[in-house]
């Protein structure tokens, strides 16, 4: 199987998978970063949801031979402590209950904010559309992604 | 030691380095199982100060693991900030584990009890270090305090004194809510920072040295079995290591990445024996529930007389599926088959249904299956079965290693078990402003209950009676039921049938609906649309209608609407429930 050199929270890692494996799959079994979830397998959910060149992704539908080279971030390294200022204002909200879709939507949230660090509120309502919580927390989710601005 | 009555007590005791341990013991009829004592603990005050909570209930996002060590807190007078949570495994000596909707109500009365006990013993001990009496000395903050001599002792430096005393039978508990210092505020959940961080260790995230992943193939028809396969492309993908049927109807892909067991399936050859339910489908399913819909009713709640109701007569029928629950977190488990003992870890509801299944499963006695609870990504009750456990177990034991088994999400919608379908034929009596004067439901579905095993109550399950009290409460209604008998499709989804599997799918993807059993979720679904559809209460929230509809609430009724004193949800339940008293 090739070998693919990947970009993952600022240091190189090797993997041998095949070319068409996603993404989420190389981080959870490859590389053991299991702060990334799987939810459908079809990017209908974004629990996997990690940034590549700082953009959200749906890293379960992202095969890893397009990613080779690019800056991948995960949960992981999204802040040293567990303290983005968005997983600040998720603490702040208390926004998780069973908080399996919740790092999905932190990633996202903070890709969001990078882009356009003052989204209205039907700017975050949009961005984050596409990440279903099976719990229901959207009105905390909203209200924290509004607190991170 | 000798077998003790079933019933609950206290003990206490110093654990070597523990400090002070309250153990808490909760009869519980295991199946064949005798109970003898052994020290548990509920609680364990550490030299150090720190408090540890034993969590006997499955943290899936209800808030658990933060409301019941509070309950405990509270009459421990405890620092909220001393608390730390373990959870317990599947055991014989915290009583039915099964995570559901009442943890709070069921664990309320002994939380409160140890924590109360705990703290009755750390002033007596406290008062004797002293040579005080014990009634000038009192709990505040971890700390037991002497206030005319300005005496302090911690309850860490109180603990290995305390557990040397005896256990109050009957410690005094808080009888006033206003006395609370922790139970009734804001207390920001425990479990927050490792779910925000994504350190939080899920099901599907646990790993142990050498484990593989898992996933099967399981007949797209349920009740079918497998009749053939042929694993020869299978094997050929890179790091597939095992092909090979673990039951009658499932084919497990076994391999070192969860990627490279799919590859693996979808690469499986496998002819079907697709079995006795090949040409069901949904068209006759619905047929089915409808023409059941003329068969005897048994009447759930039936108010004033709606033969005598008159006025412009409107029908609806709906129709509701079968629903996966679909947890945000698929199905999963870790299993690791040992020869004579198995260890299993899973985001479960039902520990000790794992484990007990697992060992009828695997051939071993449940004593030596050992059963560790994850955090769970959601429940639901889909959690309430626990097939992923025993597919684990059985996938273990084939290949003697560790291994992790997962549902895709496809797996979860065409495998799963489901909340049953159900047909609902209503009527309704309108008045000249198109108000409901008159109100009949008819209810078609199988029982989950009665599915379970559980005896019928007068033709019917008595838990459906149960939920059928709460309804709109108009003057003449009738709300009846037909249980019908559950396709054959439908009685064991999954693709393992152990002696004790759980067929209970209490759950829904409604969302936004009562916080409450399935049952009524189904049924305020169909009344509700019917409702709005039909009638003039069309455009006001449920909750409106529901305070609108009580006849027994003078003032407030068709004829004086008045939205603006009503108290809509989350109170609708308390507050339905008093009117209907």
């Amino acid at each position: 199987m090739p070998e693919f050199t990947l970009r993952v929270n600022g240091g190189e890692r090797k993997v041998d998978v095949s070319p068409d494996t996603p993404l989420l799959w190389v981080l959870r079994d490859t590389l053991q970063l299991t702060g990334t979830k799987f939810g459908c397998g079809l990017g209908l959910c974004g629990a996997c949801t990690v940034h590549v060149e700082g953009a959200a992704r749906r890293s379960c539908s992202t095969p890893v031979s397009q990613v080779v080279g690019k800056n991948i971030t995960t949960t992981e390294g999204l802040s040293a402590n567990g303290l983005h200022p968005v997983q600040q204002a998720w603490i702040a909200e208390d926004v998780p209950q069973c908080g399996y879709c919740q790092v999905g939507q932190i990633m996202q949230a903070a890709a969001l904010l990078t882009k356009t660090p003052q989204p209205s509120d039907d700017q975050i309502t949009e961005a984050m559309s596409g990440n279903i919580c099976r719990c229901g927390t959207y009105d905390r989710i909203r209200r924290a992604a509004g607190g991170a601005r | 030691m000798s077998p003790l009555s079933r019933r609950e007590f206290i003990a206490a005791g110093a654990a070597a380095g523990a400090g002070l341990v309250i153990g808490f013991y909760l009869p519980h009829k295991g199946p064949g199982r005798e109970e003898t004592f052994a020290p548990n603990a509920y609680l364990k005050i550490a030299p150090d100060g720190k408090i540890m909570v034993m969590l006997t209930r499955s943290e899936m996002g209800q808030g658990v693991s933060t409301s019941l060590p509070m309950i405990l807190a509270e009459e421990l007078e405890a620092d909220w900030k001393q608390i730390v949570v373990e959870q317990a495994g599947a055991s014989t000596l915290y009583g039915d584990q099964s995570t559901g909707s009442a943890s709070v109500k069921s664990m309320w009365d002994p939380l409160r009890k140890a924590g109360a006990s705990a703290r009755e013993m750390l002033i007596s001990a406290a008062a004797v270090e002293w040579g005080l009496p014990r009634s000038a000395c009192k709990a505040e903050k971890s700390t037991v305090v002497h206030s005319s001599s300005n005496r302090r002792a911690t309850y860490g430096q109180l603990a290995v004194k305390a557990a040397t005393l005896p256990v109050p039978t009957d410690p005094p508990l808080k009888k006033d809510a206003k006395d609370y210092k922790i139970v009734g505020q804001r207390v920001p959940r425990l479990d927050t920072a490792s779910k925000v961080a994504g350190t939080a260790a899920f099901g599907i995230d646990f790993r142990l040295p050498g484990m593989k992943h898992a996933v099967l193939a399981r007949c797209p028809v349920l009740g079918g079995k497998v009749e053939k396969f042929d694993d020869h492309e299978s094997k050929k993908i890179s790091g597939v290591s095992y092909v090979g049927r673990i039951s009658d109807s499932a084919v497990a892909v076994v391999a070192d990445s969860v990627w490279g067991a799919m590859e693996g399936r979808r690469s499986l050859n496998i002819t079907w024996d697709e079995g006795p339910n090949r040409d069901l489908n949904s068209a006759a399913i619905y047929a089915g529930l409808k023409q059941s819909a003329s068969d005897k009713a048994v009447t759930l709640y039936s108010a004033g007389d709606i033969s005598k109701a008159f006025g412009r007569r409107v029908e609806g029928e709906y129709q509701l599926p079968f629903m996966a629950h679909a947890p945000m977190e698929a199905g999963n488990s870790v299993a690791h088959f040992r020869g004579s003992e198995c260890e299993i870890w899973s985001p479960t509801q039902v520990p000790q249904d794992v484990r007990d299944s697992v060992a009828a499963a695997v051939g071993l006695d449940p004593d030596n299956v050992k059963v560790n609870i994850t955090y769970l990504g959601g429940g639901f009750g889909r959690r309430l079965e626990h097939d992923y456990a025993v597919e684990a177990a059985l996938v273990s034991k084939a290949i003697n290693g560790p291994v992790q088994v997962l549902w895709s999400r496809e797996d979860d919608m065409r495998n799963s078990t489901y909340r049953p379908a159900s047909y609902h034929r209503l009527s309704a009596m309108l008045d000249g402003r198109g108000w409901p004067i008159s109100f009949s439901h008819r209810i078609v579905m199988p029982s989950i209950n009665i599915q379970k095993g559980f005896p019928a109550d007068n033709g019917t399950d008595a838990e459906v009676k149960d939920e059928a009290s709460f309804t709109y409460a108009f003057p003449n209604a009738v709300i009846d039921y037909v249980m019908t008998e559950t396709q054959p499709r439908f009685r064991w989804a999954g693709c393992v049938r152990p002696m004790r599997y759980r067929q209970d799918s209490r759950a829904s993807l409604f969302w936004t609906s009562w916080r409450t059993q399935a049952d009524r979720i189904l049924w305020s679904c169909a009344s509700t649309c019917f409702l709005k559809m039909k009638t003039s209460t069309a455009g006001r929230p449920p909750a409106f209608v529901v305070c609108c509809s009580s006849p027994r609430k003078k003032g407030v009724g068709a004829s004086r609407w008045r939205p603006a004193t009503i108290r809509v949800s989350p109170r609708l339940d308390r507050l339905t429930a008093t009117w209907l008293r």
